[in-house]
C-alpha cells in the first residue's frame, strides 16, 4: 500500500505543492496589506480580513491541482492497466487518502502560516475599548494562535469533503469541467439557496469561516450542517451515478 | 431601478451571451432549435448573479436585484465574474460537449466578444444625457446588433476556424480581452463613472489588444494555410509519382517504337514501303489526352488530385475526358480552395452517374479569372432547381443527414473569394449534361 501511495504522490506532487506556496504568498500578501483599510481590535483579525477571498475560493484551489488526476487515468485508460496488479477498490482507496492528505494541506498550510504571519509579523494598529462580538472570543483574543490552528484545521477537514466531492465526480463522470468546476457550483448554489430560505447559519461557509454571521447564530449544529450536507451530497451523488445510472470508474 | 428595467437589460444580456456562445461553439451545420433552451437558462443565471438579500431591515428580510455595476459585464465585482465564467463554461462544456481545450478557448472568446462588443457600445453612447436608462438600453441594443450581425456573418467560422487550430496562440487570442478588461473592471471597481471619466483609457487598451489580436490570429490563419498546403503536398506528392511512373512506363513503350521504326526504315526496300511501315507504328503511340492534360497542369497538387479521381472513376467504369487550357498557380485563389472546389464537383459527378458515362472536366482561362466546370450527364435541370441544390443541407443522395454540404460550400467559398457559380444544361452528342462549375479570380 505504501508504495502506491508513495506512487499517488509522485503524479500530484508538482501541482499540489505549486498551489500550496501561490496560496501561501497570496494569504499573506493580503494578511500584510488588507487590514490596513480597517480597523482592528485584535491582531488575528489581519489574518481573518486576508484571508476573506480564500473562503470564497477555496474549493477551486482544491479541485484545480486534484481533479484532472483520476479523470484523466480513465480517459488514457491507465485504470484498466492497473487493475491486474491491485484492486480498484486498494487502487482508488490510495489515491483517495493521497489526494485527501494533499487538500487539507492546501488548506491548512496558507491559513497556518498567514496565521502566524498576522501574530509574530506584521504590526497592525490595534483599536482599544469595547471589543466587538466574536466567535469564541476568549480564545480569539487570548490564545489566538490555538484558535487559528484549530480553525485551519476545522477548514482542512471540510477541504478534504469538497476533495471527497470532487473525487466522485472524477471517478464516473466524463466532463473534466464538471469535475472541477462543480464542488465550486455547489457551494455557490448551496449558499445562494440557504440565504434565500434565510438559514444562512446551516451553508458551507458558514461553517468554513464561523465570523461571516454574528455570534448568536452560531452554534454546534450551524458548525456541522454544512459538512453533514455536504456528505449527504456525496453519498447522494455516488449513489446516483453507481447504483442507478451504472457508470463504472473504468467507462469513459 | 424599477425591477421590469433590470429583467429586460437581463433579457437584453443573455440575449448576447447566448449569440456569443453559440457562434462559438456551433457550427452553421450543426446548429440547432434546441439550442434555444440556452436563453432561459443563462437568463435564470445572469438573474441569479444580480440578486441579493438584504437582512436585518425594518422591513425584515428584502429580496432585490443588484442596480448598479452590471453596465459592461453582468457581474459587477470580480469574484462574482470569476465566477460566472465558471459557470458559463460548465455550461457550455456540458451543452456543447466540446473538446477539453476548446471548452476553455470558446468559452473565453464568447466572453471576450461580449466585453468588447459591450465597452464599444459604451463608448459610442459615453456621452451624459439626462435619459440615463434609455442611454443603458442603447448601448445594450447596440452591442446585441453588433453581436447579431456577426453572427450573421461568417465571422464567427473563421474565428472558430482559426482558433480552433492555434494552439497557445488561441488561449491568448480568446482569452487576452477578457483577462485585460476583467482588470480594468476591477481596477475601477465596476464604477461606470469611473470607468466613463477614463473611457479614453479603457477604448486605448481595448484598441490595442483588438490590433495585437488581429496581427496574432493574421499569423496563425497563415501558419493554418500553410499547414494546409502541407498536408496538401504530403497527400497529392505520392499521387504525382504514380503519374511519373505511368508515363516512364510509356517512354519504355516509346523506345522501344523508336527501335522498331529503326528497323523498319532500314529494312525497307523502298520510300514508300518505308513510309507505309514507319506511319502503322506511329498510329498507337500517343500520349493519352487526360495525360497530356495532366502534364500541363502547372499545379502538382491539382494534378495529383484529377489523377486519383480519373483512377477513382476508372474502377467504376466512368470515364474523365480532361481539358485544361488555363494554368491554376497564376490565381489569386489558393491551391488549397481549388483542391476543395474540384474534389467536391468531382465527387458529386462521380456519384451521380453510372457505370460506362462520361464526365467532362474543363479548366480554361476567361480574361483574369479561370473557369472550372464539370459536366455530367443528367436530365434537364431548371435554374431554380440548380439554385436549390446549393441550399444549406439539400441533397439528392440518399443519406440525407451526412450530405446536402458540398456545394453550400462551395458557394460560401465563392462568395468568400468574390467568384461566380456556374449551372447551365448542354447538350453532347445529343445526350443532356448538367454542368457545374465556377468561375474565381
Amino acid at each position: 500500500m505504501s508504495n502506491v501511495l508513495k506512487s499517488e504522490w509522485k503524479k500530484v506532487h508538482l501541482p499540489v505543492t505549486a498551489t500550496i506556496l501561490l496560496s501561501t504568498v497570496a494569504a499573506l500578501i493580503l494578511t500584510s496589506t488588507v487590514h490596513l483599510q480597517y480597523t482592528m481590535w485584535h491582531r488575528l483579525e489581519a489574518w481573518e480580513l486576508g484571508t476573506e477571498y480564500f473562503s470564497l475560493l477555496f474549493p477551486v484551489l482544491i479541485t484545480l491541482p486534484l481533479g484532472w488526476n483520476l479523470y484523466y487515468e480513465r480517459k488514457h485508460n491507465f485504470v484498466s492497466y492497473v487493475l491486474p496488479r491491485i484492486s480498484m477498490k486498494k487502487y482508488l482507496q490510495a489515491k483517495w487518502i493521497v489526494h485527501a492528505i494533499s487538500a487539507f494541506f492546501i488548506i491548512f498550510v496558507p491559513y497556518m502560516l498567514s496565521a502566524i504571519w498576522a501574530l509574530y509579523f506584521i504590526n497592525p494598529t490595534i483599536t482599544k475599548g469595547v471589543t466587538p462580538e466574536h466567535v469564541f472570543l476568549e480564545q480569539f483574543a487570548n490564545t489566538p494562535l490555538l484558535y487559528a490552528a484549530v480553525l485551519s484545521c476545522w477548514k482542512g477537514l471540510i477541504a478534504v469533503l469538497i476533495l471527497s466531492l470532487c473525487f466522485v465526480f472524477a471517478m464516473y463522470l466524463e466532463n473534466i469541467f464538471v469535475i472541477i468546476t462543480g464542488p465550486f457550483v455547489y457551494t455557490v448554489l448551496e449558499n445562494f439557496i440557504l440565504a434565500i430560505l434565510g438559514l444562512e447559519e446551516f451553508r458551507l461557509i458558514t461553517s468554513f469561516e464561523p465570523s461571516t454571521l454574528a455570534v448568536s447564530a452560531i452554534s454546534i449544529f450551524s458548525q456541522i450542517s454544512g459538512p453533514a450536507l455536504l456528505c449527504t451530497m456525496i453519498l447522494v451523488t455516488k449513489f446516483f451515478l453507481h447504483k442507478m445510472r451504472k457508470m463504472s470508474v473504468t467507462s469513459l | 431601478m424599477d425591477n421590469t428595467i433590470i429583467i429586460s437589460e437581463i433579457i437584453f444580456d443573455s440575449l448576447m451571451m447566448y449569440l456569443c456562445c453559440e457562434g462559438m461553439f456551433r457550427s452553421s451545420e450543426t446548429k440547432k432549435r434546441r439550442d434555444l433552451i440556452l436563453i432561459p437558462i443563462i437568463f435564470l443565471f445572469f438573474m441569479m448573479l444580480r440578486f441579493s438579500v438584504s437582512a436585518d431591515t425594518p422591513a425584515g428580510t428584502i429580496f432585490m436585484f443588484e442596480p448598479k455595476g452590471y453596465e459592461i459585464a453582468p457581474a459587477n465585482n470580480l469574484f462574482i465574474l470569476l465566477f460566472m465564467i465558471m459557470i458559463l463554461l460548465f455550461i457550455n462544456s456540458v451543452y456543447y460537449r466540446p473538446m477539453d481545450t476548446w471548452a476553455i478557448c470558446g468559452t473565453m472568446g464568447a466572453f471576450s466578444i461580449y466585453l468588447a462588443a459591450r465597452t464599444l457600445g459604451l463608448a459610442v453612447f459615453s456621452f451624459d444625457t439626462a435619459n440615463k436608462i434609455m442611454i443603458e438600453f442603447a448601448n445594450r441594443l447596440l452591442s446585441l446588433s453588433f453581436v447579431t450581425f456577426m453572427y450573421y456573418t461568417t465571422f464567427f467560422e473563421r474565428l472558430r476556424l482559426i482558433l480552433n487550430n492555434g494552439g497557445l496562440s488561441a488561449i491568448i487570442v480568446s482569452s487576452n480581452i477578457t483577462v485585460i478588461l476583467s482588470t480594468v473592471l476591477s481596477y475601477f471597481s465596476f464604477d461606470i463613472l469611473l470607468i466613463k471619466e477614463n473611457l479614453f483609457v479603457v477604448s486605448g487598451i481595448l484598441f490595442l489588444l483588438l490590433v495585437f489580436d488581429s496581427v496574432l490570429l493574421y499569423y496563425n490563419y497563415s501558419k493554418l494555410q500553410d499547414q494546409k498546403h502541407l498536408h496538401m503536398l504530403e497527400q497529392y506528392i505520392p499521387i504525382i509519382e504514380e503519374v511519373i511512373s505511368h508515363i516512364r512506363s510509356r517512354q519504355h513503350e516509346f523506345q522501344n517504337q523508336l527501335l522498331a521504326i529503326d528497323a523498319a526504315v532500314h529494312s525497307a526496300d523502298t520510300l514508300e514501303e518505308a513510309q507505309k511501315n514507319v506511319s502503322a507504328l506511329t498510329a498507337g503511340i500517343t500520349l493519352a489526352p487526360n495525360d497530356r492534360n495532366l502534364l500541363i497542369c502547372d499545379s502538382k497538387i491539382i494534378t495529383g488530385m484529377l489523377y486519383g479521381k480519373i483512377q477513382q472513376a476508372k474502377l467504376a467504369n466512368i470515364n474523365i475526358s480532361l481539358t485544361i487550357e488555363a494554368l491554376f498557380k497564376k490565381c489569386k485563389t489558393s491551391e488549397t480552395d481549388w483542391i476543395e472546389v474540384i474534389g467536391i464537383l468531382l465527387d458529386n459527378a462521380i456519384e451521380a452517374v453510372s457505370s460506362g458515362d462520361t464526365i467532362y472536366v474543363k479548366a480554361r482561362q476567361i480574361d483574369m479569372r479561370l473557369e472550372f466546370t464539370v459536366s455530367n450527364p443528367a436530365a434537364s435541370m431548371s435554374n431554380l432547381e440548380f439554385i436549390h441544390l446549393f441550399n444549406k443541407g439539400v441533397t439528392s443522395k440518399k443519406n440525407i443527414s451526412h450530405h446536402g454540404f458540398g456545394l453550400y460550400n462551395i458557394l460560401r467559398l465563392s462568395e468568400r473569394l468574390h467568384g461566380k457559380i456556374l449551372t447551365y444544361n448542354e447538350e453532347i452528342a445529343s445526350e443532356n449534361y448538367v454542368v457545374f462549375g465556377v468561375l474565381l479570380p
